[in-house]
């Protein structure tokens, strides 16, 4: 016999129907609330909000594991459903530029900061109440058997949970540091100034760069010239060698430079660019020409070399390579810190983590600021306690998929 | 020091996957033949393999920042996958496909030619950068297995051909991929914590590999519960792998990537 929808046991069906509830819910919310989204109270609110939602969870599977409906929250059309609306809404987030829009459907609907949107909250409520209450089933009684569904499940409860929750707690601030300052004072992400309880002292701020890279351009057009995509551009560390049509060889090279009467000479000062000699031979006429060429920079002309009738050789300004700040933290109470920052090697300190962020790129490496990120998100050990759950359920997944035939298929209801 | 010829080492390869793919396709039963094809496919896999040794080498860093190198990867880890499946489950046919897809990157690289310069920028500089690509076209080269699975299995249907034994083996992959995938994904959190300062910013890359990573999800519990819908289950997967090519290199084309912090090539 046909089952009829809302009939018991449910399936697809109720599933896309409550899916299509809760976007209706979550997109009448904003507009009732004229755009404004879901805000996630701070400290400790996110944690009463955290412990009500996992004991409800906990109190449905131990008074109600029986009844139609908890069991329906952890089917699989329920998975399948609540993951479908997470998806979908995160094409929405993939398509939709995430910044005010000139549309203002998309601002009220939030669509444009989906993740701070009634929809996308009532999206996560569902999937991770169905996930939590799944992951229950598995966890009590507990059997090692249903380890890898555990450790895959608990890990993106826990994860999902502790990162959506606890985002009402992260602070990221970006403090502008001057050489040989202190500074206190950093800037929110709203742009306001955040008065801090450690000062850091500026030291020194190095940035180191790779060797200048050349390129052709058609002076009567200025376009580079594409002789071969594979060649567009040639740096300086692989000369001698061949650019397109052209033999080059480095005759001197002078890191800092400066240009004196009709040649370059090194210099030791402020914006003091790079400058090399070179010898251009061209393949096809046997033809050489001799001469400098510089990147120039927020001090100093750039200067090309010309080849031919047509083409000049310019020198593109240095990639950095690496950039540090050498810093001293200070602590009110004398406590102090001597480090180096330098990207992807922060510093941890009382609970802040501090990144070399950016510096004055213009000046490149004679600038003389830093921009140092402090970070403070109090919830990260739990999330990262959930990721290493999901990391070590990978391995499961591993052997699952290894197994030559995939065994018996567990019921799952 | 002259640039290493990647055409060479190309034509090599595809010259050598053609061969294998050819004694498959005319004498699949030949037992010889499956030897000598056997030796074609893995000595054009292992002459790609040297170029990417010789590349690293000469670059002084990972292969791994622009999209051209990531193709690289992908052409060398799909034929070893396909290699692997013809020896565990004797499917030629997934020799067949591995060997064409990997050869049709290849070929893209070929067609398009990049340079390959040394400069690494420091967000790149970090332990995490080989394994985090790495687990990621593991990811990719084993779940385009599974959509050729797929693939075929649709064909099938629609040939009227009995094809039960196919999503099986998708599974298999998918599993594998999936493994692999959300591996990528969390090492890239850890990463991006160390990095830009936070484990996850809805960047338009971290978006698009959760869209990827769900897609998954849907296909491992639609298939878990309904073992006998296969052919839901097979579109599924096929429509799963083109949310992965957006995420690959679709992104790029997006409103939503200007402001990516994913980009490394120009």
């Amino acid at each position: 016999m046909k089952r009829k929808t809302w009939q018991s046991p449910w399936s697809y069906r109720e599933g896309i129907a409550i899916t299509a509830g809760l976007a209706l819910i979550g997109f009448s919310m904003q507009l009732a609330l004229q755009g404004r989204g879901f805000q996630i109270p701070p400290w400790p609110g996110n944690l009463y909000l955290t412990l009500s939602f996992a004991g409800i969870l906990a109190l449905l599977h131990h008074f109600y594991r029986g009844s139609s409906i908890v069991k329906w929250f952890r089917s699989v059309p329920a998975a399948v459903t609540s993951a479908a609306l997470y998806c979908g809404l995160a094409i929405l987030m993939g398509v939709i530029p995430q910044s005010q829009s000139s549309s203002e459907i998309v601002n009220i609907l939030g669509l444009n900061r989906l993740t701070s949107s009634w929809i996308f909250a009532l999206a996560n409520l569902y999937f991770l109440s169905c996930l939590g209450l799944a992951t229950l089933k598995r966890l009590f009684p507990f059997s090692l058997k249903n380890l890898g569904y555990i450790l895959n499940h608990l890990g993106l409860w826990l994860t999902l949970v502790c990162a959506s929750l606890g985002s009402s707690d992260l602070q990221r601030l970006s403090m502008t540091c001057y050489e040989g300052k202190i500074e206190w004072r950093a800037q929110a992400e709203k742009g306001q100034l955040v008065e801090l309880p450690l000062a850091i002292e500026l030291k020194d701020f190095k940035l180191e760069e790779y060797l200048p890279k050349i390129t052709l351009i058609d002076h009567h057009t200025g376009k580079i010239v594409l002789q071969n995509k594979k060649s567009q551009y040639f740096s300086l560390a692989d000369a001698p060698g061949t650019f397109g049509d052209y033999r080059v060889e480095v005759e001197k090279y002078l890191p800092e430079s400066g240009f004196i009467g009709d040649r370059f000479e090194r210099v030791n000062e402020l914006g003091a660019p790079p400058a090399a000699q070179l010898k251009v031979t061209d393949n096809r006429n046997g033809e050489t020409v001799s001469g400098w060429i510089s990147s120039g920079s927020f001090l100093q002309q750039p200067f090309a070399l010309k080849v031919d009738e047509q083409y000049s050789l310019v020198m593109l300004p240095p990639e950095p390579k690496k950039f540090q700040s050498y810093i001293r933290v200070l602590f009110p109470d004398g406590e102090q810190y001597d480090t180096t920052l330098e990207v992807n090697k922060p510093f941890s300190i009382h609970g802040w983590k501090l990144y070399q962020l950016s510096y004055d790129s213009e000046k490149g490496r004679w600038s003389e600021l830093s921009v140092i990120e402090l970070v403070r998100d109090p919830w990260l050990p739990a999330v990262y306690f959930g990721v290493f759950l999901m990391l070590a359920g990978t391995l499961f997944l591993l052997r699952d998929g290894a197994a030559k035939k995939k065994g018996v298929h567990h019921g799952m209801d | 020091m002259e640039w290493i010829n990647f055409e060479s080492f190309a034509v090599t390869s595809l010259t050598c996957w053609l061969a294998a793919f050819a004694w498959v396709t005319l004498k699949p039963k030949n037992e010889t033949m499956r030897r000598w094809a056997n030796a074609a496919a893995i000595a054009g896999t292992l002459v790609l393999a040297a170029f990417i040794c010789l590349l690293w080498l000469r670059i002084d860093r990972p292969p791994m920042r622009t999209l051209g190198e990531t193709r690289l990867w992908y052409s060398l880890l799909l034929p070893a996958i396909g290699l692997v499946s013809f020896w565990r489950w004797k499917y030629n046919w997934l020799l067949l496909y591995s060997l064409f897809m990997g050869a049709l990157f290849l070929l893209i690289n070929l067609l398009k030619p990049e340079t390959h310069d040394k400069s690494l920028m420091p967000a790149l500089q970090s332990v995490w950068f080989v394994p985090h690509v790495i687990v990621y076209m593991f990811a990719y080269a084993l779940l385009a297995a599974s959509s050729l699975a797929g693939l075929k299995a649709i064909y099938m249907d629609y040939r009227g051909k009995n094809w039960s034994e196919v999503p099986d083996l998708a599974d298999n992959f998918v599993y594998l991929g999936f493994a692999f995938l959300t591996m990528g994904l969390l090492f890239g959190a850890l990463w991006a914590k160390e990095a830009w300062g936070h484990y996850w910013t809805w960047d338009p890359k971290e978006t698009w590999a959760f869209i990827t990573w769900t897609a998954y999800l849907i296909y491992i519990h639609y298939r878990y519960r309904h073992n006998d819908k296969h052919k839901q289950a097979m579109w599924i997967l096929v429509m799963a792998f083109v949310l992965l090519l957006v995420c690959w290199f679709g992104v790029n084309y997006l409103p939503t990537a200007q402001n990516s912090v994913h980009t490394y090539s120009s």
